[in-house]
């Protein structure tokens, strides 16, 4: 009612941030990310083993980067997602904290370049062990291609000239006339028989490709029969990841920032429009990255519910930053008169509902699998079991879901930004626990499989924090840094005054 | 002998007042709230957004009574599924463990149970609370009543409330914006 259409008075051009405050962060910031990015990519590059052998310091490193840019990757995308949410959905609510979210998912573009190095051997070897395991199998194969193929198609030749033979002979027969009618029946039938057969050899004909797979068949493994669309795609479909979420980010982003300058509804109804196509992309891209990345740390594991799973971690924790950053800002004297508490409210329940759900998603995971029991599946869960491991596969199940599920039923947490920015940061930090979950069990039992095999490597977790600090300490001072010259709220948007006055 | 009307003793139960709009009904909530009534509703045709603010009214206590609900349901559910499959009659399946860990195989009950019981318990407690299902309320009495279901806004005012007053509660409902009022009866 009346209160509702309250207008306050806001400053044109919004409220612009003052890098010249935190200059000192920034400056940390920067220089704590660029040191410990550094010697990560020093380590990752210089102090691999390249093929086999004992571990070295760049080989466990490459799990630690996996880690930190995976943990930063879904919370960036995460915040693509609610941009594209807000628009899909034609939500009011949250306008005032939309410029957030797109600056949180404007870091995407970045975490794509710090995923260069997983293009390069000495990383991926590491990681996705299936890449040398195949990369051996086809060197084992190749040198005996080429006889075995001549052997098989010289027998095949053989063959096919004697049922030539065996065809021709019953044709000339026939055609002679000379023959009674039940040897002509007789020759009939075995000229069908010999066409047949010399059709059935002609489709058969061995080429180098299928004596391949045929050799390769021996070593009996998967990965040698759907290795074309799996191997030599890889590659190229990180980079198409990149440019589908690029591009989303890219141009919601410009249109909203646009929009700042211009007003008007035009690319504020594009951005609603096309909002409802990107969420295909989104899922499409998601789905496929975090199964390129983490579920094929070990290719004989499959779980369906995979890219829900990491999808929902990400939400959620995407949520928890945005009201972390909103805090931050408002703490600072930013967006005091456009975010409310009412903002708070909406932003905690959304945090409450995908903490349900992200309990949901791994619970239903894990439950499927612990029930059915077959051996290919629990592989995952039986690593994640065992010695430590379990407690942390404990923490998780209490930490990521029933201590701030409890918390968020209180309506008063929701409603106090200090209270809901510390269940954000516990989020987060559950959400490190659990990609870290998700990616470190496989390290030393991957790397060490060769030698002596060992389920974890203490010392290696120093080599974590280091990419941890590199990659998160970059984003940071970057998001910091794309501040500039921008309002921190849509302040021309056409319903920002709907979002202002909000009530729920 | 026949009954009238007339001979049937009555109580003022309180007065409706009704409004033309919801602009006037909100306005007036507002200015019910600042007079100090306490038992007093609105009634309108369809929900007008930030009235329960105007009103007042805080969040709903049915919540609390809920969580016990539901927590009702988890521990039924628990301690029925442990106490049969762990307890009295250990159930091993598949080697699965037969202690606190067979937990995962109890969880669907669990929830459905939670939410079963609390889906009770908002609705029995609701029914308690507002002391529905009833025959009758004196409200029905009014003319003017039956408008918030068609195109007025409908203030009710109950006696009981400590401010009310025969003379001045009306005075006061005619000043904040009231188009009509009038006094209902209830017969004893």
């Amino acid at each position: 009612m009346n209160e509702h259409n309250s207008k306050i008075e806001l400053p044109e051009g919004g409220e612009l941030f003052d890098s010249s405050k935190v200059g000192p962060v920034k400056a940390l910031l920067g220089l704590i990310g660029a040191v410990c990015l550094t010697a990560t990519l020093i380590l990752l590059f210089t102090f691999s083993r390249n093929g086999a052998g004992e571990p070295k310091l760049g080989d466990w490193a490459s799990y630690s980067y996996l880690f930190a840019v995976t943990f930063f990757f879904t919370l960036a995308v995460g915040g693509l997602f609610w941009t594209i949410l807000h628009h899909a959905t034609n939500s009011g609510w949250g306008i005032v904290v939309r410029r957030q979210m797109e600056n949180i998912a404007g870091l995407i573009p970045w975490v794509f370049v710090l995923m260069i190095p997983f293009f390069f051997s000495q990383v991926r070897d590491d990681l996705w062990e299936h890449e040398p395991l195949h990369r051996a199998l086809v060197a084992k194969t190749e040198p005996k291609v080429a006889p075995t193929f001549e052997k098989d198609h010289e027998h095949w030749e053989h063959e096919l000239a004697a049922w030539i033979g065996r065809a021709d002979s019953a044709r000339k027969l026939v055609a002679a006339g000379k023959a009674s009618a039940g040897e002509v029946a007789q020759m009939t039938v075995r000229l069908k028989e010999a066409e047949a057969a010399v059709d059935e050899l002609k489709a058969a004909e061995p080429t180098e490709a299928s004596v391949r797979r045929k050799l390769q068949d021996k070593d009996n493994h998967l990965l040698t029969h759907k290795w074309d669309m799996y191997f030599h795609a890889s590659k190229p479909r990180l980079i198409a990841y990149a440019i589908a979420f690029i591009l989303m980010v890219g141009l919601l982003r410009n249109w909203s920032l646009t929009t700042d300058k211009v007003g008007g509804e035009k690319l504020f109804l594009r951005s609603r429009y096309w909002s409802c196509f990107f969420l295909l992309p989104f899922g499409v891209g998601f789905t496929f990255l975090v199964i390129d990345f983490l579920m094929a740390l070990n290719y004989e594991w499959f779980s369906t519910m995979w890219g829900v799973y990491l999808f929902a971690g990400a939400a959620l924790n995407s949520m928890a930053l945005l009201i972390i950053v909103v805090t931050l800002f408002r703490e600072n004297g930013y967006l005091r008169r456009v975010v409310s508490l009412e903002h708070y409210h909406l932003m905690g329940k959304l945090l409450f509902a995908f903490c349900v759900f992200w309990a949901y998603i791994a619970f239903s995971q894990f439950f499927l699998i612990w029930y059915a029991n077959i051996a290919e599946e629990t592989r995952f869960y039986l690593l994640r079991n065992a010695e430590w491991w379990n407690v942390a596969s404990i923490v998780l199940v209490v930490g990521h879901f029933f201590i701030p599920f409890v918390i968020l039923l209180w309506r008063p947490v929701k409603k106090n930004p200090l209270l809901i920015s510390i269940v954000g940061v516990w989020c987060l930090l559950m959400h490190a626990l659990d990609i870290y979950w998700i990616v470190i069990p496989e390290r030393a039992p991957s790397l060490t499989a060769g030698t002596t095999p060992r389920l974890w490597s203490g010392e290696a977790v120093i080599l974590d924090l280091i990419a941890f600090l590199g990659v998160g300490c970059t984003l940071a001072y970057i998001f910091l840094e794309k501040l500039k010259g921008v309002s921190l709220y849509p302040c021309r948007d056409p319903r920002l005054n709907e979002s202002i006055n909000v009530v729920n | 002998m026949s009954v009238t009307t007339e001979d049937k003793v009555k109580r003022t139960w309180g007065y409706v007042a009704e409004f033309d709009t919801a602009a006037s009904v909100y306005e007036a909530a507002k200015a019910m709230k600042e007079g100090g009534y306490r038992r007093w509703d609105v009634h309108s045709p369809f929900p007008i957004h930030g009235m329960d603010g105007a009103m007042g009214l805080g969040p709903s206590f049915l919540s609390r009574i809920v969580f016990c609900g539901g927590l009702a349901g988890s521990l039924t559910a628990l301690l029925l599924q442990f106490g049969t499959q762990v307890g009295l009659y250990p159930t091993i399946v598949q080697g699965k463990p037969d202690n606190l860990f067979t937990i995962p195989a109890f969880f669907p009950v669990t929830f459905e149970l939670t939410i079963l019981f609390s889906a009770f318990t908002i609705l029995f407690s609701l029914l308690v609370i507002i002391r529905l299902p009833r025959l009758h309320h004196p409200l029905f009495e009014s003319k003017l009543f039956t408008g918030f279901s068609d195109d007025k806004f409908i203030l009710s005012v109950e006696a009981r409330d400590p401010k009310f007053a025969r003379e001045g509660t009306r005075e006061f409902l005619q000043s904040i914006g009231a188009k009509q009022v009038e006094l209902v009866e209830e017969e004893l």
